[in-house]
């Protein structure tokens, strides 16, 4: 488990959890950043600002690598650009890299 | 059509909704026929705009709302959006899905139709998904919304005829759907037992909002619901039932709050799979590839001082030969010619010549420079490059405790400060939107151009560029260092950071890059005419009568008697308070009418240092050392924007807030100044 900050450029990471108060949570939940959602880190300023994709679908129980290398996910919309200080508050571990 | 339904239509509202940088404004301007502003950034429009629709014979009112996500006002434009669709309750809620940024788009389709809303759905930038490898199956999308949906491209116009035939029929025939989500059987229980309660309890609320919707609401937590709740008759009940379900869930869902968003998430996604089909794998988009170089680790920065810097030489160069034109024309040609003119009364004369000529004559020369610049400006947006720079900027401004949404405000200012001031909206935490909107004038706008570009270019001769820059680099940094200073003391709070969603790259439009330039450049040319013409004509009578009377127009031809005129008398006190950077009385004087507005600075030099037959220039070069000249244009760069930026900041944050961004200003500016002169000095230059 670590921030989302200290993430490697590339990675694609599993969201654990998000240690932010109420109307950032909300706002995260909007754009598609909650518990298990999977991220692909498109750029890291490590440590520093991030700019993450949405990946659709959420890795299937037992099998975390199976999602990476098939076609179960694709990438969702616009690209995110979290700031430093939330990118420190979504826990995430890495599943894969691209 | 009979007349009755035709009146009826008219009094009815739509209103635009979608998220942010979906091309409403773009769908606002083809349904109206009107031109509000489009920019491939997030937050371009802050506030509600207001149209006319012409379809056949009826005419709508069309309101185009900002970017929102969802119904859970977050950030003060948000706030406005949900406001507007709760509480106005418009006939027809147009929801445009972005295409290539689906879920998203979905989620908010979701929360309006959950609110009862007669939703017709605008599938925009198909165009764009297709280019990315998707298609939307929008007939499939309207059988499972059970809403209309028509598909566009509003670049190219296409689909705008079929959405407003699908307007006009959801006029005349409201469907909605509130159920759309499912809840699970726990949860939708609940949702049930309050739904009966309210219906009994609070018949007049369930009136206005559904039922299903504010036991949804009121279980999510939402202040604004729970707050109109507590103020009813049954209200402390209800509320009291609220929380008993909440608990009886308790054991069941960890936390409400966010578990009901995700099964709304959930449902987007859910949809978005069975509507979304793969038509091509994806390949390396544009968007990757420039991504790739511009928000480069070591490469970002530099790449975007290069911009910028490409951005101030495109317009100085470009426009060169255009502002000696005008010079020549205006300030030679058109002032011999009045002079010669036989029969106009002398006094005549020299008020059209010396007074509104050399004033606005001297402003205007900078027109050029001002429309390339913008120009310049419009395609940086167009394109989608300004998002990027909050990302570049980051991690120096987070050294500064500011978000690195602040630079979008700042970047905004290079043009304007107005406008600047209101982009702060968009930054959530409210302590830092405070500040960034405190900040925003010190980036240094076009007006200040021309103070520059006239004294600059009179002492500091080859440098005038680098020296230049430099005001704008002050600029920034000095915003920095107030800005860490604010937050320091009276914005204390942690850094909660900051969310900004990235918009593709596109092609620029070129009509709407012409049309931008050409709306900023208009606003310029309608300020020249307006407020600085009056400014002029205010310093023409200042210098042609005095404490002993009136003076005639040889006070513009002979520094001695203007000395005694009004603009003498405040130059000269305001040259005894700025004594230590020995600035000539007429430079002080400039000052004085550029609190208005900074162009009336030059417009008022064109005047005072026009007197006699010698040049302005020469004048002025006489009249400043570099480093005075320095000093000078550090205080222009830094005391009171204008006018118009000081309303805005009340505007946005209060009386008390725009008296503390006049006096911060003021003092910065001196004292800055007075750093200038007195570090120049013990350098040793003069």
């Amino acid at each position: 488990m670590m921030p989302l900050a200290f993430a490697h450029e590339g990675a694609v990471v599993k969201v654990l959890q998000v240690k932010a108060g109420r109307g950032l949570a909300r706002r995260l939940r909007e754009l598609g950043i909650f518990e298990n959602q999977l991220l692909r880190v498109v750029k890291s300023r490590g440590p520093g600002p991030t700019i993450v994709e949405v990946l659709c679908g959420s890795v299937p129980q037992g099998r975390p690598s199976c999602v990476l290398t098939s076609c179960y996910y694709h990438r969702m919309g616009g690209r995110i650009l979290l700031g430093f200080g939330i990118s420190m508050k979504i826990l995430v571990e890495e599943v894969g890299n691209q | 059509m009979s007349v009755v339904s035709d009146i009826k239509l008219k009094r009815m509202k739509v209103a635009l909704a979608g998220i942010p940088n979906v091309g409403k404004s773009l769908i606002f301007n083809q349904l109206t026929g009107g031109r509000a502003w489009v920019g491939n950034w997030p937050g371009v429009t802050v506030e509600k705009k207001v149209g006319k629709i012409r379809i056949g014979d009826n005419e709508l009112e069309v309101v185009d709302l900002p970017g929102i996500y969802s119904l859970t006002a977050y950030s003060v434009d948000e706030l406005i959006a949900r406001n507007f669709i709760v509480e106005e309750r418009p006939n027809v809620v147009v929801c445009i899905l972005n295409a290539a940024n689906f879920e998203r788009s979905l989620y908010l389709a979701i929360s309006l139709l959950e609110l009862g809303a007669n939703v017709v759905l605008d599938l925009n930038m198909i165009d764009i998904a297709e280019n990315e490898g998707y298609e939307v199956d929008y007939v499939r999308l309207q059988s499972i919304l059970k809403v209309p949906v028509v598909p566009t491209i509003a670049t190219k116009g296409y689909g705008i005829d079929e959405l407003k035939k699908a307007i006009l029929s959801a006029m005349k025939e409201r469907r909605t759907y509130v159920g759309i989500v499912d809840y699970g059987a726990d949860v939708e229980r609940e949702i049930r037992r309050l739904k009966s309660l309210l219906e009994e309890l609070a018949p007049g609320l369930c009136r206005k909002y559904p039922s299903r919707w504010i036991a949804v609401k009121l279980l999510e937590g939402d202040e604004d619901i729970l707050s109109k709740v507590s103020k009813l008759p049954h209200g402390s009940r209800m509320l009291e039932e609220v929380e008993r379900s909440k608990r009886s869930l308790r054991r069941r869902v960890e936390d409400l709050e966010s578990y009901i968003t995700e099964c709304r998430y959930r449902k987007a996604l859910e949809i978005a799979q069975q509507v979304l089909k793969r038509i091509k794998t994806p390949e390396v988009t544009l968007t990757d590839l420039l991504d790739f170089v511009l928000t480069h680790k070591v490469l970002g920065m530099p790449i975007a001082l290069s911009i910028m810097y490409l951005l101030f030489r495109f317009s100085f160069e470009v426009s060169a030969p255009l502002v000696d034109t005008i010079d020549i024309v205006m300030n030679h040609w058109l002032h011999d010619w009045l002079l010669s003119l036989p029969g106009l009364p002398e006094s005549l004369k020299s008020f059209l010549a010396d007074g509104i000529l050399a004033g606005i004559g001297s402003v205007l020369v900078f027109l050029p420079v001002i429309a390339f610049f913008f120009l310049g400006f419009a395609l940086l947006e167009d394109v989608g490059y300004m998002a990027r720079i909050a990302f570049i900027v980051d991690k120096i401004f987070h050294s500064f405790h500011l978000p690195g949404k602040a630079a979008i405000p700042l970047v905004i200012g290079f043009g304007c400060n107005v406008p600047a001031v209101m982009a702060a909206r968009t930054i959530e935490d409210e302590n830092e939107r405070k500040v960034a909107a405190l900040i925003a004038p010190l980036s240094s706008c076009n007006a200040r151009l021309p103070v520059y570009m006239v004294i600059a270019g009179a002492v500091l001769r080859a440098y005038a560029g680098a020296v230049i820059l430099s005001l704008y680099a002050l600029g920034i940094l000095l915003a920095l260092i107030v800005g860490w200073l604010f937050r320091k003391t009276i914005f204390k709070g942690p850094s909660t950071g900051f969310i900004l969603e990235l918009p593709p790259y596109l092609s620029p439009k070129l009509s709407n890059v012409v049309f931008k330039t050409w709306e900023r450049t208009k606003r310029f040319l309608f300020k020249a005419g307006t407020v600085i013409l009056l400014g002029v004509i205010v310093v023409w009578l200042l210098s042609v009568s005095g404490p002993g009377g009136y003076l005639g127009p040889k006070a513009l031809e002979a520094p001695e008697v203007l000395e005694r005129g009004w603009v003498g008398v405040i130059g000269h006190v305001l040259a005894w308070a700025f004594a230590p950077m020995k600035w000539d009385w007429r430079a002080c004087a400039a000052l004085f009418f550029g609190f208005i507005a900074k162009e009336t600075v030059v417009g008022t030099m064109g005047i005072l240092y026009g007197v006699g037959e010698e040049r302005v220039t020469e004048a002025i070069m006489r009249s400043f050392t570099p480093l005075t000249g320095y000093a000078y244009m550090a205080f222009v760069l830094i005391y009171v924007p204008c006018l118009a930026t000081i309303a805005m900041i009340r505007n946005e944050l209060g009386l008390k807030y725009s008296l503390l961004a006049l006096i911060y200003e003021v003092i910065l500016a001196y004292f800055v100044a007075l750093s200038i002169v007195g570090i120049g000095h013990l350098m040793g230059i003069r």
